[in-house]
């Protein structure tokens, strides 16, 4: 269950140098490339003549080499050279898939080609402030489908027991919680007031003593996410708290693409408000986001196992109202999407019989 | 004690009896009644959805932004009796309250 027309990442842009790329996508193989001029070009990865992926030839300049009998395509998909064929060059073709290139990934579009608009890709807010810091793109494959995971990331009351050394105190399990539906997605947010500042948060706070600190978890269609943190010094926080440039603002983004049912590629960066140009801040965070992640993995992979078992049904937690809300909504508009689809090849079989 | 007159989900019609002061969600819940009201009656999820039937529902409170949000994002929303049970406190007046619980999503 996917939503078809939309952005997902697909690569981090780095990985793309001078040489051939293969990825799944939506249990789909895309080859990535980047041509002459420096943009990417995201065929579908596998010649039409025997299927072998495109990404085991060569490239030739802004093309790509099939490496079984020599078959060339165009960025466009469009075979240019077939050696020995005659005209099997013009009806040879691959898909092309809308592609983009944004905050270090590249993005591309699953669906109806001529829906593809790159507005649409998620917005990465204080992108490019010179003020804000960012840590290098990460990513990890994880065994389990990515509903799983945009669950996850939708339920702060887990890091009180999955992340206890980095992310997460005792306050994180006993604040309600409150879940709004919003155009784009859903947020689950709380405000704890005058906690502890949890062990990760505690070496980049620049205050001394208890924090008021939010939680604020959104993920947006299909499967992307903004979870921000603020730590606030105790009574400047809360709904109405202050602004107060001690505040301590991280906020982390997490983008899943579905390779399969069974398998997410998981990408992740971090925005900071402070120490912009500083590695080694950086490098903490990163080390510390990843260690953290590996500890959702490890959940999330035995999640989709268990979950294959009902022996006793599952039940749900006060903390599943936000991911039951979104997967409500991705639910609607991955049927809406569906019902275009069968409507239009309904069309297409009238319009054969006519 | 105030009863509820309960349409089940399989068309079984139950006879409750509730404790005035606790909400419809709760006395639901606690009879077993199918209702899985996840987040406990926040008002956050929308899974302790009823249809109220219409002679009672000038009876009862009217329906805040929150709720009627839920309510519209769900597949089997009736515009005109669907209600959030957590939503509902039952009181004297409400004797003889007659519901349905709503299909499962």
């Amino acid at each position: 269950m996917v939503l078809r027309n939309a952005w997902y990442a697909a690569e981090a842009s780095s990985v793309l140098v001078n040489n051939l790329h293969g990825v799944r996508i939506l249990g789909e193989d895309v080859l990535l490339y980047r041509k002459k001029d420096g943009e990417v070009a995201a065929l579908e990865d596998a010649c039409p003549h025997r299927k072998v992926p495109l990404s085991l030839g060569k490239r030739c300049g802004d093309f790509v080499e099939c490496a079984y009998h020599g078959l060339t395509f165009d960025a466009s998909g469009s075979c240019v050279r077939a050696p020995g064929t005659g005209s099997v060059a013009k009806r040879a073709r691959v898909h092309s898939y809308p592609v983009a290139e944004r905050y270090g990934l590249i993005w591309v579009w699953m669906g109806d080609t001529a829906l593809a608009d790159p507005h649409a890709i998620f917005h990465v807010d204080n992108w490019g402030d010179p003020e804000w810091g960012c840590t290098p793109i990460d990513s990890m494959v994880v065994a389990c489908n990515y509903l799983y995971i945009t669950d996850n990331l939708l339920d702060p009351t887990h890091v009180a027991w999955v992340h206890p050394t980095s992310f997460g105190d005792l306050a994180c399990a006993e604040t309600p919680l409150r879940s709004v539906v919003l155009p784009s997605g859903v947020a689950v947010s709380r405000w704890m007031l005058d906690v502890e500042v949890a062990p990760f948060y505690a070496k980049f706070v620049k205050f001394t003593g208890n924090a008021d600190r939010q939680q604020y978890y959104e993920v947006r269609f299909p499967s992307h996410a903004v979870i921000r943190a603020v730590f606030a010094p105790a009574g400047m926080g809360g709904p109405e708290g202050r602004h107060c440039p001690d505040t301590f603002l991280m906020d982390s983004y997490n983008f899943m693409t579905p390779v399969d049912e069974h398998t997410t590629r998981y990408f992740w960066f971090q925005m900071r408000n402070f120490a912009p140009g500083d590695e080694q801040v950086s490098a903490s965070f990163a080390t510390s986001v990843r260690a953290a992640f590996e500890e959702d993995k490890r959940v999330l992979e035995a999640v989709h196992k268990g979950m294959q078992y009902s022996r006793t049904p599952h039940i749900d937690l006060p903390s599943d109202a936000g991911p039951t809300r979104f997967r409500r909504r991705l639910a609607e508009l991955i049927r809406a999407e569906e019902t275009v689809l069968s409507v239009g090849s309904g069309n297409a079989l009238s319009a054969d019989t006519a | 004690m105030p009863r509820l007159f309960v349409t089940t989900r399989s068309g079984e019609v139950v006879e409750i009896h509730g404790e005035s002061g606790s909400s419809l969600m709760e006395i639901l819940h606690g009879n077993d009644s199918g209702i899985a009201a996840i987040c406990g009656g926040l008002c956050s999820c929308g899974t302790c959805h009823v249809y109220i039937a219409t002679d009672w529902l000038d009876k009862l409170p009217g329906r805040q932004q929150l709720e009627l949000e839920l309510l519209r994002e769900l597949e089997y929303y009736k515009e005109r009796n669907s209600r959030l049970s957590c939503q509902i406190e039952l009181n004297d007046d409400l004797d003889g309250l007659s519901l349905t619980v709503a299909p499962h999503e």
